[in-house]
């Protein structure tokens, strides 16, 4: 059943990314201003939304493992911070790649990006930690409580194009987008191929730490015999 | 159409990094399912 569901999963991963890349090469208009190179958008800003989901996941299941001291909670915290660092890269790598043709620099130290390498360094730390406590519970433990601390560097990267002068773009102000209709659902659909693509990995993600524990738990069975 | 490479070197950056993401964890969820089964057979032929 669990193969199913997964397969049906992965299908609709598939089948939402190639929608969503036919929708930003065939149907989204280019932009007048920034032209052919707009088209990173489609896939920067959801890559840059994920991590945030990807972090507050781990904020709430970190607090959920400081309340209940279950194992699985944790799998699923440091699964989804994984994860996250991972595409919070691509955040990083995909937007020096936009801002050279535009800015005319790869990299400029204003409050966004400075925020976002920031929030990418904490979650690194959070990996380290993690490799460096040895003791399960104790790792456990700690990564819950880094975690929890970590996550204020997120409000703080999504606020800061709101809170300080900055050259980046702001393109959601309050309940408007200021984006044409086409935009607006091509960048939508990419957002949606992204979170299922996340969910998709957290799942499995956490089938390995599920299959990690089981491994643990045969070969000590296996030495009792 | 100059833009066109940061746009190309965007997506496939993107594609490679998810990609690779992706074939490390099946290529360890299948040795640890592979790993799995053999430990099942040893415990097995012991406990009979």
């Amino acid at each position: 059943m669990k193969n199913k569901i997964y397969q049906i999963l992965t299908f609709c991963v598939a089948l939402s990314i190639i929608v969503s890349i036919y929708m930003v090469f065939c149907y989204a208009p280019i932009e007048k201003n920034m032209g052919f190179v707009q088209k990173i958008f489609y896939f920067h800003l959801p890559v840059a939304i994920i991590p945030y989901l990807a972090f507050l996941v781990t904020l709430i299941f970190s607090l959920v493992y400081l309340v209940k001291r279950e194992r699985k909670w944790d799998m699923v915290a440091h699964a989804s911070a994984e994860i996250g660092l991972v595409i919070d890269t691509l955040v990083l790598i995909t937007g020096p790649l936009w801002a050279k043709p535009v800015w005319g620099h790869w990299w400029v130290w204003e409050p966004r990006l400075t925020t976002s390498f920031i929030m990418w360094l904490l979650y690194v730390g959070y990996l380290m930690l993690r490799h460096s406590v040895p003791e399960e519970n104790r790792r456990a433990r700690f990564s819950a409580v880094y975690g929890i601390v970590a996550f204020v560097s997120v409000p703080i990267s999504f606020m800061s194009i709101r809170w300080w002068r900055t050259v980046h773009p702001l393109v959601i102000k309050g309940a408007s987008i200021e984006l044409e209709p086409p935009m607006v659902l091509t960048m939508l659909v990419s957002l949606f191929s992204f979170v299922l693509f996340y969910y998709l990995l957290l799942s499995q993600r956490v089938r390995l730490e599920n299959l990690k524990d089981e491994v643990e738990v045969i070969k000590d069975e296996v030495e009792k015999v | 159409m100059k833009d066109a490479y940061y746009v190309f070197a965007a997506y496939a950056s993107v594609w490679a990094v998810l990609f690779i993401y992706v074939f490390v964890i099946e290529r360890k969820l299948s040795r640890l399912t592979d790993e799995i089964t053999v430990l099942k057979e040893v415990l097995k032929k012991k406990t009979v």
